[in-house]
């Protein structure tokens, strides 16, 4: 193996349905998870790129539908049904925006956008959030003395159908708002929803960024294949080297929370903290890596969030796609920051609140939503305080003024990684594990072997923040470069923990 | 000046640039990637020291060890022998006795008749000829079992270079291959090796624990608790019947295991290194584990074997073990004395064959 064996939380693909019909068990076989950093993706990736860049590329709609049929192989790999439940919503969409295209009449349009959102917030919610509202509504039944109504549905949550129905829906918004034209062809349509490389964890793409490079003839360009490799490796580098390895700190207190002392679980949340980013733009980063091996340009999504100054900076830096897609199509329609204080702090808490469901069905989720919400509106009415205090304000833009800033937001952001998991219990075991001596078991692995990568990380950090990465990076000569990539490779498979963990976003 | 920099250049997106020349840098990037994968993989191929960490520091003490006078009696084993053989209090009651000898410890955890036979080609290869053996016989990893040798239950097979692994592999009779595939790629088959000597801090602590075992100048391994609890005794060999039960209900030497072991006793014979076979002390307790009719089959076996057997299983009291077959630092003392007497002092004095 190239990488380590992933092992997913999803449900392996064998055991789906649709793998009883021969060509998909095949299929299934040979791809059973969809992570980037396997084998099995490594090889898929490498036909694709091959039949994809030997078309001519005067055959535009041919190179389309290549990556639409690799896409939708690329999902029912996994799960066949599925794979042709998200192709049948995004057709779906399509004609909706075609109708919305062929009419002027203002209702109809309304009507189809609305037909469009209501379709893939249905499938989103009856996928996502049945049995969570099904748990919940149980649960109250429990304490209400009636006992338990219903029975919780026995269903496979789709992968990535929390990223494509946000794009379908920002879709059917921006094209009931003119904001865009309708997408004439299908399979550059399809290819929008379906592309592979954001397909299961985003980005989150806008069609107005996408649909307009899937028109565009590619050339082949070395400049380009040389950006996606750097993305592509830096994302290893990233989930294997890093992400994985702090799971070794975390995970086993994480999981038993009760059992670990004091230190080993302030070390553990350190730890969680760069793991979950680390992981999540280590796979947007070979998301990004993939698709410009493939003439495409996704958005960034994360812009060095630990180095932010306040949380509402962390927000423009973190998710970046689904931060702008909540501002976007949630918070600027609920009215924004245009009304009173009172409407803007409230807009502020439901965006973050449906923003934490959006992570997952379950409280733990919500709760997070809710203390970022609240870490918002506090920011918000500092930076209002702030105003009438010209000379605070100079002194928290001095450099210990902006250390402490970053560290105050880090701890804060770090603090509410504890809620950023299924078992709200156990985040309240850890935050009394935190804020109260207790004895237990020590941390799982070496402090020394922490410190060297928070180290690592800080570095990093530093020569990109600084600049100092974008001077000197270009100016090497190639073949430094090329050794660089085969040490961040090589580093990346020896740093890659026994078992590589699987992507902590997947799950959303 | 300093935070305004870092947040100006911070707001800005992370943009990676290339350099002037994309086809030679992935060029390079792809050539430095196969060279040194090819590389590391002969370098890895050839270190048993890097690849076998527990074998490195064993050998390392053992080339040690033989600088010393006299002749060199070498004893093979698992964590029997690990815990149970106190080379130096052998070699102290062997000059009681006039003879002096270099007595080593080379039994290591896990070890069955596979890591023993490849452990002792390495130690014959690297030029490490002892001048006796005593190979520990261990009846419940002797018969193969459909899933293969009992012994790959939990031996890593990364210890072994992918040479061994054939070697092995063609000893199987049914010639079906139990090894799993190994990937080919060293970085991640040898990933926590190669970590181990550049950054041990990074290496999971049950791994580093494995591989830095505390051992004695000739290879003695105290058992990690001196006197145990009532609670832990039970505990341990609850733990040790449900390895080794299952074991010990038949007795049917053949398979990988058995012709492992078999090479290993022809091998010596060849070499013209004189042999002692030893079934390490067990607890009453751990007798009972044996099936019906099993000890006669393997008195017959052992007597069918071209070397001399000393059964050793009833010399200890119960009190000296820790779960029924590990021996404690005092009962390894007194089962030491004993085998310097019974069995090493006769080997000395028996010419090779």
């Amino acid at each position: 193996m190239l990488f380590a064996g992933a092992e997913g939380s999803l449900a392996p693909a064998a055991e789906n349905a649709a793998a009883t019909l021969p060509y998909f068990a095949w299929l299934a076989r040979q791809m059973p998870l969809p992570f980037f950093h396997t084998p099995a993706f490594l090889v898929f990736f490498a036909l694709v790129a091959t039949v994809y860049w030997l078309t001519p590329r005067r055959y535009v709609s041919v190179r389309t539908w290549i990556l639409v049929v690799a896409s939708f192989h690329f999902y029912a790999a996994w799960s066949a049904e599925l794979a042709f439940l998200v192709t049948s919503t995004a057709i779906i969409d399509y004609l909706l925006a075609r109708g919305m295209a062929a009419t002027e009449h203002r209702h109809t349009r309304l009507a189809l956008m609305i037909t469009s959102i209501v379709m893939n917030l249905g499938i989103l919610c009856y996928f996502k959030y049945a049995n969570f509202f099904l748990d919940s509504l149980n649960a109250a039944l429990v304490r209400a003395g009636a006992g338990v109504a219903f029975d919780t549905l026995k269903i496979l949550v789709p992968f990535g159908i929390s990223f494509y129905t946000f794009e379908a829906i920002s879709y059917a918004v921006d094209v009931y708002r003119k904001k865009i034209p309708a997408e004439r062809s299908l399979p550059h349509f399809l290819l929008f929803i379906l592309f592979f490389p954001h397909l299961v964890s985003g980005p989150i793409v806008r069609a107005g960024d996408f649909l307009p490079q899937a028109h565009r003839r590619k050339r082949w360009n070395w400049v380009r294949v040389q950006i996606g490799v750097q993305f592509f490796l830096m994302g290893a580098f990233k989930k294997l080297a890093i992400a994985d390895r702090m799971a070794l700190f975390c995970d086993p207190v994480l999981k038993d929370p009760g059992a670990y002392n004091t230190s080993a679980t302030w070390l553990a949340v350190i730890a969680y903290a760069i793991r979950i980013y680390f992981d999540f733009s280590g796979y947007s980063d070979m998301a990004v890596g993939s698709a410009h091996l493939l003439g495409f340009k996704l958005t960034q999504n994360f812009n060095m969030p630990y180095l932010a100054a306040n949380v509402s900076e962390f927000w423009r830096r973190w998710h970046i796609s689904l931060s702008t897609w909540l501002r976007d199509y949630l918070f600027i329609p609920l009215g924004g920051s245009r009304g009173t204080a009172w409407a803007t702090n409230r807009n502020l808490m439901i965006t973050m609140v449906l923003g934490g469901l959006w992570h997952g069905a379950t409280w733990s989720y919500v709760v997070w939503g809710a203390i970022h919400g609240l870490f918002l509106v506090i920011h918000r009415q500092f930076q209002s305080a702030m105003k009438t205090r010209p000379q605070w304000n100079a002194a928290l833009e001095t450099v210990p003024g902006t250390a402490f800033r970053v560290g105050l937001t880090i701890f804060c952001v770090g603090l509410a990684w504890v809620f950023f998991r299924k078992d709200i219990g156990g985040a309240f075991t850890i935050l009394q594990h935190l804020f109260t001596w207790q004895p237990g078991l020590g941390p799982p692995m070496q402090n020394r072997a922490l410190w060297y990568l928070l180290g690592f990380v800080a570095l990093c950090h530093w020569l990109a923040a600084s600049g100092t990465w974008r001077t000197v990076w270009p100016r090497l000569p190639a073949e430094v470069q090329g050794l660089g990539y085969a040490c961040c490779l090589v580093a990346a498979m020896i740093l890659a923990p026994d078992q590589s963990q699987t992507f902590i976003y997947f799950d959303f | 000046m300093l935070a305004r920099k870092l947040q100006f250049r911070s707001d800005r997106a992370v943009r990676l640039k290339t350099g002037r020349s994309p086809r030679r840098a992935l060029a390079v990037g792809v050539i430095a990637f196969v060279a040194a994968t090819l590389g590391s993989g002969w370098a890895l191929e050839r270190s048993d020291a890097i690849r076998d960490p527990v074998f490195g520091r064993k050998e390392q003490r053992l080339r040690a060890a033989a600088r010393s006078d006299g002749p060199l009696i070498l004893v093979l084993g698992s964590s029997r022998v690990e815990n149970g053989v106190h080379a130096t209090y052998a070699e102290a009651a062997l000059r009681r006795t006039g003879h002096r000898a270099t007595v080593f410890n080379f039994g290591t955890s896990g070890a069955g008749p596979l890591t023993m036979s490849v452990y002792l080609r390495r130690l014959l290869a690297s030029g490490t000829i002892p001048d006796r053996i005593v190979i520990e016989v261990l009846p419940k990893l002797l018969t193969d079992t459909a899933a293969g040798p009992p012994e790959l239950a939990w031996l890593n097979p990364e210890r072994f270079s992918h040479r061994e692994r054939a070697d092995l592999i063609r000893l199987s009779p049914a010639g079906t291959n139990h090894w799993p595939a190994s990937g080919g790629m060293p970085w991640r088959e040898y990933g926590n090796q190669i970590l181990f000597r550049l950054a041990p801090s990074q290496v999971t602590p049950s791994v580093a624990f494995a591989w830095t075992h505390p051992s004695d100048d000739r290879g003695w391994s105290r058992f990690f608790v001196e006197r145990p609890t009532p609670d832990q005794r039970t505990l341990w060999t609850q733990r040790a019947e449900r390895e080794c039960r299952p074991n010990l209900a038949t007795f049917q030497p053949h398979g990988v295991a058995a012709e492992s072991f078999r090479q290993m006793i022809q091998t010596c014979r060849e070499r013209a290194i004189p042999v002692h076979l030893l079934l390490m002390p067990e607890g009453t307790v751990f007798h009972g584990w044996y099936g019906p009719g099993v000890n006669n089959e393997l008195k017959a076996y052992l007597a069918s074997l071209p070397a001399s057997v000393t059964d050793a299983r009833p010399w200890m009291p119960d009190d000296a073990f820790a779960d029924a077959h590990h021996l404690l630092p005092g009962g390894a003392a007194a089962f030491t004395d004993r085998l310097a007497t019974v069995v090493l002092r006769p080997l000395l004095e028996r010419r090779s064959p």
